[in-house]
C-alpha cells in the first residue's frame, strides 16, 4: 500500500501530509510547554518577598547552551538546503555539526544536573546554615564535608550573593537538624526547574535519535526516493528548531529572572 | 532532487546567507539579554518585560525564518492562531484565577 502525499502536496492543504501532521504536533507542543510556564507565572507571582530563589543557575552555561541550540538550527537548516541542492555529503557534515552540538548541550545539562543534586543547605541543631558542595571522598557516615560557606539566614540562601568565599566545612551528623540538596524537591523552583528543562532534554534527545536515525540508519532513502527523504530532514527540522524555540524562553526565564 | 525546481533552488541558496545573518542576531540577542537582565532598569517588572521581550524577538526569529513561517501555507497559520487563541486564555485563565475572591488567591 503506498502512502499518499509524502512528497505531492494535497490540493486543499497545499502541503504534503508530513509537515502538516508535524505543525499540529507542535501546536500541541505549545500547549504543553505554555502549562508549564503558566505554572510558573503561578507560582513565581504567587510567592512571598524573598522565598523565590535567585542566581542559583550558572547564567554562563545557560548562555553557552543558548548560543549552543541556534548553532545546531543553523547547520540542521543548511544541512537541508544543502541536501535540495543536491549535496549529500555537505547534507551529512552540517547535520553531524547539528548532532554534535546537541550532545555538547546535553553534556552541558548533566553538568548542571550533577552539581545541582550535590550541592545541600544543611541547617544545624544550634541554628546555623551551611550551603555548598558535598565532598563524597571526605564525607563519612558521621561527618559531612561540604565545599561552602556560612549564610547568614536562609534569605541569603535563596538569593546567594555574586561571589561567595567558600571554605571545606566539617559538619558532625550528629549536629545536623536538616539538609537538603538542590534537587526537585527542594522548593517551587527546583521543581519547574528539572520539570521543564528535563522535558525539554526529553524532545533533545528525541529529536538527536530522529535526526541521527534519517542520517545514518534510514539514508539509503536518498537514493530511492529522494524527495521524500528531504522532506523528512525538513520535519525534523521544524521539530529541532521548535525545541531551540523553547529553550529561548527558558533560558532568561529560569537563569536571568 | 528530481521534482525541485530551479527558483526552489535559488531561494535555498539565498536561504542559507539569510539564516546566517539570523543565527548572528539570535547569538546578539542572548548578549542582550544578559546585558538587560544585570541593568536595573528601575524595577524587577521593567527588567522582566525587557528579558522577554528580546525572548519574544529571538522566538519570532526562529519561528519566522528556521521554521520558514513567513512563507507557509494558509493552513499552518489557522492551526497557529487557534493555538494562539488556546494558549492566551490558558494564560488568562492562570490570571484570572489569582484574582482576589477567584480560585486561588494570595492575599
Amino acid at each position: 500500500m503506498n502512502i499518499p502525499y509524502t512528497v505531492e502536496r494535497r490540493e486543499d492543504t497545499g502541503l504534503y501530509n508530513a509537515k502538516l501532521g508535524v505543525w499540529l504536533f507542535l501546536a500541541s507542543e505549545v500547549m504543553l510547554f505554555g502549562a508549564l510556564f503558566s505554572s510558573y507565572i503561578l507560582l513565581r507571582v504567587g510567592a512571598d518577598a524573598g522565598t523565590w530563589p535567585r542566581h542559583w543557575l550558572d547564567y554562563k552555561l545557560g548562555a553557552l547552551n543558548t548560543v549552543i541550540l541556534i548553532i545546531s538550527s543553523v547547520t540542521n537548516v543548511i544541512a537541508w538546503a544543502n541536501l535540495k541542492l543536491g549535496s549529500f555529503s555537505k547534507y551529512r557534515f552540517y547535520q553531524s555539526i547539528t548532532m554534535v552540538c546537541a550532545v555538547t548541550f546535553l553534556g552541558i545539562k548533566s553538568y548542571e544536573y550533577y552539581g545541582k543534586f550535590h550541592h545541600y543547605t544543611v541547617t544545624l541543631k544550634d541554628g546555623r546554615i551551611a550551603d555548598g558542595h558535598i565532598q563524597l571522598q571526605e564525607t563519612t557516615k558521621d561527618k559531612l564535608v561540604l565545599d561552602g560557606y556560612w549564610p547568614a539566614s536562609q534569605a541569603v540562601v535563596m538569593d546567594p550573593p555574586s561571589k561567595v568565599e567558600e571554605s571545606k566545612i566539617e559538619i558532625e551528623t550528629k549536629d545536623i537538624a536538616e539538609k537538603h540538596n538542590y534537587g526537585p524537591s527542594r522548593n517551587n523552583f527546583a521543581g519547574l526547574y528539572f520539570t521543564m528543562t528535563g522535558l525539554h532534554v526529553l524532545h533533545i534527545i528525541g529529536g538527536i535519535l530522529v535526526i541521527f536515525a534519517i542520517w545514518g540508519p534510514l539514508s539509503g532513502m536518498h537514493k530511492t526516493d529522494p524527495d521524500r527523504y528531504a522532506n523528512r530532514v525538513e520535519v525534523a527540522g521544524l521539530f529541532w528548531s521548535f525545541v531551540d524555540l523553547v529553550w529561548l524562553f527558558i533560558f532568561p526565564t529560569f537563569y536571568l529572572l | 532532487m528530481s521534482k525541485t525546481s530551479t527558483k526552489e533552488l535559488a531561494d535555498v541558496k539565498k536561504h542559507v546567507k539569510q539564516h546566517i545573518m539570523i543565527a548572528v542576531a539570535l547569538a546578539v540577542g542572548t548578549l542582550t539579554t544578559l546585558w538587560t537582565s544585570q541593568t536595573n532598569f528601575g524595577s524587577f517588572a521593567r527588567n522582566v518585560e525587557a528579558t522577554l521581550a528580546i525572548a519574544g524577538i529571538q522566538g519570532f526569529l526562529v519561528a519566522a525564518f528556521f521554521m520558514h513561517l513567513l512563507s507557509e501555507k494558509k493552513v499552518i497559520y489557522c492551526f497557529l492562531v487557534f493555538t494562539a487563541v488556546f494558549f492566551v486564555v490558558m494564560i488568562g485563565i492562570t490570571f484570572w484565577a489569582r484574582m482576589p475572591g477567584n480560585v486561588i488567591h494570595y492575599p
